[in-house]
Formats: structure tokens, sequence, C-alpha cells
């Protein structure tokens, strides 16, 4: 959480009661016969307001939507940004921007999820991609997308994806649904497409730059 | 994410030769290869497998997965006489709770002080949070006395010399003296009793989380047995913390004896023991889309650390004892796909048909870039973050900012309309030729207590054209065009707003049926940009501009 923006002197509201509840239940003793994280969940904390550091609190807004309509199996995307508490310098600033895709199927499974990225990462242009395990707290599996930098010659992170967890979909759904969820982030995309080295140039509008940008075809 | 840097001989030692491929394997471990040299090997450890953290955690666990190794069994043995620890009541407000155990037989060399000291100091910062959740001390069993007592006392009566030192102090005296003492010292802020440890001659051994004595709790290359506790207030986390240091201690040699705890419930720690996590094996399929048989997981398992039983038909995970990532059957699928392998999984795109459909919000805002790129404008991108300096070149007199705590470059205010940014862009531009038409759309933040975060997001569209012959009138043909594309009708007033000249500033309305109902809302300022507000962002040139509500324009 140090990298969090927090707001001052403002205090949010919590959703009703019976969310609440059992969200603090399924983070202290946990749901569906899980131990939970066993610490105690804080109200106060939960209501601080913030900007948000993933557009992940999007798919859980919009899961809750499908999850009370029951309109589902069901695909979504956002493209949005995103903030972290963080000085500015060529490889990162305070804002960047993140796309965040979710599946929610009865039948949806890994190897699916694995399906979707190679299909994702291969239409912005990336034919090598490596994906490995890694470690979100409300995903599982948790994943992360990693691509061949030619120059550098190592892997680079692009982001991260996975199967959001009993705890996370069971206060929704009243039971798990699978939910096949993926949100890399896409500044770096966007600069290697238009050869920009330098992450402060995204935000410069430099206009004389602008005029000359290509259209961006992927 | 935290790195862990091993050196390289040993771990060949214990693993056998690590080149490139091997390299690759521990990457799709889920430990990433951050840094490989002749010497040293650094991998990243995400925060789930703080078990990984010690050249015996990360060879062990490694060993399993890449040599197949037979699964450890961690032996502890009884307590033996006196080997016992005493809570009272006192501690129990201030530092609840503590697990304790006694190792036996270690061979002590300065690198291995080192290494134990480098695994205390990588637990206190994870699972630790710092030493708030928790804290672990080390302490040559040759220099104390059993049994120990876990107590509190008033800091102006805990006296001893800490490490490092070499005076005796009180406990306010080592929060104000030494270093650690003054990193800690707001752990105990607040706190009428400090908690300490006694041994049996009534000499202090340290006083947590902040410090050991430098007489009963300096391991030296001739200690041999130590006794080790870890206090705080969660003891599930106690308990796992002591489970990862222990079988640590077990790896380079050391044999593991428990101690009775005597407190309220009297209990005997350490437990290594594995924890049983039911799971089913359909359960796994569904999850990963494999169709693995009961043979297969137990190998997959094994190479995960993991034992499986199989008790009248129901599957049972057996869980190490120092894994704190284990909560649920889901966490038994993932063991399973890592060892698998990632890149072993035949990817697949699903035969779900959805009908796909843009967000209306979202065709509006490309919809009305395209006119505006149409009539020459270039779209700007800029921060939702500025600083009160720059609102305040405009809107003079606004006061109702969003501030952010502790930001840390100058920008630490949520942006209150996009107008003020495109007049820095403009500002920014200078050398750029003229005229110079640009817009961005997106969101602006207002105060708002009825809405659940406080805060109402406003998506809206600024425009500003810099050159000569800016004007209203010029402004006002945008303005005419832009509706007439959108099919829409407005109405102008005279208005007033701080960034635009008197008398050549029009408010703009929308007149809506809503319900039946004709409803005439404002949509926002078009003008000649004030003087002064040029003058404030050092422009030479004319700016006319208007802002617009889009989520009132086009909802």
């Amino acid at each position: 959480m140090q990298d969090t923006f927090f707001i001052k002197d403002i205090e949010g509201k919590l959703p009703d009661k019976k969310i609440v509840e059992q969200v603090k239940e399924s983070h202290e003793k946990g749901l569906d016969g899980s131990k939970g994280w066993q610490y105690e969940w804080n109200e106060k904390d939960a209501k601080k307001v913030l900007l948000r550091t993933h557009t992940t609190c999007l798919s859980i807004q919009t899961l809750k939507k499908i999850a009370d309509a029951k309109e589902f199996p069901a695909k979504y995307f956002a493209l949005g940004k995103c903030f972290r508490n963080e000085t500015v310098d060529i490889t990162h600033g305070f804002e960047f921007n993140q796309t965040e895709g979710i599946v929610i199927d009865e039948n949806a499974n890994f190897r699916q999820l694995l399906g979707y990225l190679k299909q994702f990462f291969r239409k912005m242009g990336y034919e090598k991609i490596r994906i490995r395990p890694s470690y979100f707290p409300y995903t599982e599996p948790s994943l992360e997308i990693d691509v061949f930098h030619p120059i550098f010659k190592k892997w680079l992170e692009l982001g991260g994806a996975g199967m959001f967890r009993p705890e996370v979909t069971i206060p929704m759904f009243g039971r798990h649904i699978p939910v096949l969820a993926w949100g890399p982030g896409f500044d770096r995309i966007l600069m290697e497409f238009f050869k920009i080295t330098d992450f402060r140039q995204i935000y410069k509008n430099d206009l004389n730059k602008s005029r000359e940008m290509k259209i961006w075809r992927k | 994410m935290t790195i862990l840097t091993l050196n390289r001989k040993e771990l060949e030692r214990k693993l056998g030769r690590i080149n490139p491929e091997t390299e690759e394997k521990i990457s799709m471990f889920g430990t990433p290869i951050e840094e490989s040299t002749q010497e040293t090997l650094s991998v990243d450890v995400t925060p789930n497998r703080p078990d990984l953290l010690s050249l015996q955690g990360f060879t062990r666990t490694m060993s399993y997965y890449l040599n197949g190794e037979k699964l450890k069994q961690y032996k502890v043995n009884k307590p033996e006489k006196d080997f016992k620890v005493k809570i009272e009541k006192q501690v129990k407000q201030v530092r609840p709770f503590t697990v304790c155990a006694i190792i036996k037989n270690l061979k002590f060399n300065d690198e291995k002080i080192k290494e134990i000291i480098d695994i205390q100091e990588k637990l206190h910062m994870t699972l630790g949070r710092k030493r708030k959740k928790l804290a672990i001390g080390i302490y040559p069993l040759e220099k104390i006395k059993l049994p120990i007592t876990y107590t509190a006392k008033k800091p102006e009566e805990i006296k001893f010399i800490p490490l490092e030192s070499d005076r005796e102090m009180n406990g306010r005296q080592i929060l104000r003296n030494t270093p650690t003492g003054r990193d800690y010292a707001h752990l105990l802020d607040g706190k009428e009793l400090f908690p300490v440890f006694i041994d049996g001659n009534n000499k202090v051994l340290s006083m947590p989380p902040i410090i050991n004595s430098n007489e009963t709790g300096r391991i030296t290359k001739d200690t041999k047995d130590i006794f080790i506790e870890c206090s705080g207030s969660n003891l599930y986390y106690l308990n796992k913390t002591m489970n990862i240091l222990v079988s640590a201690l077990f790896d380079m040699g050391g044999e593991i004896y428990s101690m009775d705890i005597e407190d309220v419930k009297p209990y005997v720690s350490p437990n290594l023991e594995e924890d049983k996590l039911e799971f089913k094996i359909d359960d796994v399929n569904k999850t990963l889309g494999l169709k693995l048989e009961e043979k297969e997981v137990k190998k997959l398992l094994e190479k995960m650390g993991i034992g499986l039983e199989n008790s009248k038909g129901k599957l049972f995970a057996l869980v190490p004892a120092y894994r704190t990532d284990m909560l649920h059957w889901i966490d038994v699928a993932e063991e399973i796909a890592i060892a698998y392998g990632y890149d072993k999984f035949e990817a697949e795109i699903p035969k779900i048909s959805t009908i796909a459909e843009e967000d209306k919000k979202s065709i509006n805002k490309k919809t009305i870039s395209e006119i505006l790129i149409g009539l020459g404008f270039l779209e700007c991108s800029s921060f939702h973050l500025t600083t009160k300096e720059d609102v305040k070149k405009a809107c003079f007199d606004f006061k109702d900012f969003i501030e952010i705590q502790d930001s840390k470059t100058e920008y630490n205010i949520l942006r209150v309309d996009i107008l003020n940014n495109l007049i820095k862009i403009l500002s920014e531009n200078s050398d750029s030729s003229y005229p110079q038409m640009i817009f961005e759309s997106g969101t602006v933040f207002s105060k708002d207590p009825k809405l659940e975060t406080g805060i109402k997001e406003t998506n809206k569209l600024a425009l500003a054209i810099a050159d000569e012959r800016a004007n209203f009138t010029e402004i006002k043909r945008i303005l005419d065009y832009l509706f007439k594309m959108l099919d829409k009708q407005y109405t102008l007033e005279q208005g007033e707003n701080t960034n635009y000249i008197p008398g050549r500033t029009g408010k703009i309305f929308i007149e809506k049926q809503i319900n039946g109902k004709l409803v005439i809302e404002e949509l926002g300022f078009i003008g000649e940009i004030h003087p002064r507000v040029l003058h404030n962002f050092k422009l030479k040139t004319p700016v006319a501009s208007f802002e617009l509500d889009l989520d009132k324009l086009l909802d």
C-alpha cells in the first residue's frame, strides 16, 4: 500500500451490510472451506478513498452487476487509468494505463485463460511471450506475462492475470463461478509501437510530436 | 516482491549444476531470475512464499521441483526439563503471544550467523511487516538459564545492555539512544508497559520487538544450541514464522526441540505437523482444463513439496507447516498447475458466443474525437493530478480542492477542470507553430458527500485555439459545428467565469425532455481566455476555448 494515493479528509461509504460481512468473513476466517487470511479485516481501512492502483476494481464492480442480473457467460474488457504514488522517470510515472478483461463462465478454465492471453498479445504484436506462475492475492492460479526484449535480450514483465479466488467470487455469486481475469499495463505496448523511449513523453503533449504521430494500427 | 540473492556455489553443491535451462525452469516455478552471475543467483520471490527466503528454504523447494527428491520429514523432539516459557498476564495487553523453540547442535561460523540474521531480517520485513506484526529473537542457550518468562514491565524498570552497546540503559533510553530503538520506537508508542523476555536467573534477554541483550542475546561462533522466540499479536502468523525459521535451521543440521508454553491455555511449540487440505481431483481438473489421475496428481504435488493422502476415498494435500499460502483447494490446483508446467498447457479459446457491444460512453467520446480531428484539432492526454498553483492561475478563488496524501511529486490534487491542463499544454508548446488547436476529453473531480467515494467524477470535453486571431466568433463556430454533427441544440447566455474575459463569455445550456418534461441544463462555458490567465501561464497569443459536460450532453 506504500504506492497508493490516498485522498485526504474524505471517507467513503461501504456497500450493503451483507456483502461487507461476507468480505470480512472471507478475509478473516475464509469461506467454502478456505482458511482465509487470518487477520483482522479493518472497516476503517476499507472506507479509505484512494485512486485505483489497478483496474481490477472495475472487474469486481462488473462481476457484482453480472451476478445480480445472473447474466453469464459474459465477457468484458476495459481500458483505464491507474495511479501509483511514485516519482516520474524514464520508465515510471504516477499515472498509467491498464487494460482489463474478464470472462465469466461455469466452464471457464486455466487453459482458456492461456488461450485468450496468447491471442491478445499476438494481436498486440507479441509472438514470443512467456507465461509463468506469479502471485496476486485475489487470483489463483496466478500468472505473469513476459515478453522477450530483443535488444536487452531478457524477459520483461507485461502484466498479470489469473482466475479469481473463491473468496472473491462467492460473496458475489453465492458459489464459486470461474472467472478468468487479466490486466496488463498498456503503456509499454504503446511506447513500443510509437517508438517512445521515455515514459514522460506519453503525457508531455508535445504538439510538434503530436502533429507527426502515425495512426495506431495493430 | 523480495529479491533473494543466493551463493551460486552453495546452491550448486545441493542442486547440481545450474545451466540456462535450469534457470528457465526456476523462472517457471514462479521465482523469475533477476540476475545470474558466476558467484550469485538472484530470484524474485512473491509475498506468498516467505518460506523460500533463505538458502535452505529455496534449495529444499528446488530439490523437490528440479530433482524430484523425496519429501523430508521434519522431526521435532519433545521438550526436555525446563524447556518452558511462562507468559504472564501483564504482557497480554501489550504483545499477547509468543511461540518458542530450542535448536541443538548447530555448527556456527561467520557465514552461518550472517545467514540466520538474514533470514530473521527477511521474515521481519515480510511476514512481520517491518516488525509490526511480529519479531523474532535468537539467543545462545549456553548464556541463558531456562525456564523463560515472557512478561511486561514499566520501561524504567527494564534495564540491560542492548546489542552493540557498552552501557546499561532502561527501556526508554533504548528507544532514544540506539539506532534500532529509534527505528522501531513507534511500535511501542503510548504503551505503559514494554514486553520483555527474562530468563531463569532473572536476566533480561530482550525487549521485543526492539532489541536483544548484548550479554544473553548474541550468537557467536562458539554457540551450538539456541533458544528462539517469536512474539506478536497474531498466533497464526507467529506459528508460521517459527515453522519457516526452524525448518531452515533443521536443514542446516540442527535438531528441533519443542517447548511448553504456559499461557491461559497451554500449548507446545513448534508444531511441524503437516496441514491436511481436502480437495477433489474433479475440481482441480475442471479448473485447469486437464484430465489428471490420482497417480499423476501425487507426483505433481510431490514436485511442489506436498504429500498426498487418500483416506477412504477422500484426498488430502499434506501441506508442510512452513507454507503460508495454502488456504483452499484452489491453492492445491495452482500447485498442480505449476508442477505440470504453465508452458506445457495447451491453450484453447472456448466456443462461447457472446454478442459484443461497445460501451456507449466510449462510442460518444470517440465520435467527438473524430469530429474534432476532422476540424484539424489535436487530441491531448494530460494528468488527472495537478497542482493548486496551476488551478489558481485561472480560478483564483477556488478552494474546494480534493487533496492527495503525501504525494511524491508536486502533483497533489485532483483536477477540477480540463481547460486548465489545456492552457498549460499551450504554455509548454510556445515554440510550436500557430494556430494551435487542441482538445481533451476526460474525467474531472468534485466533492459530493452523497456518493460512495465522496467524489463525483464527471466526463468533460475542453477545447482551445491559440492564435493571433482566436476569438469568440471562431470558437463559437466550432461549437455550432459540433452540435450540428451531434444533432443537438444549445442556447447561450452571457456568463461570468474567472477563466474568461467578461463580456466575451457565454454559458452553454441544453434543453432536454426528461420524463416528458422540458429541462434546461447547464453544460459549461465558452469564451476568450482572460489576459490575466494568459499572463499567469506566460502565453503571448490570444486563446479562445470552451468546456462542456459530456455526461449531460450525451446521456
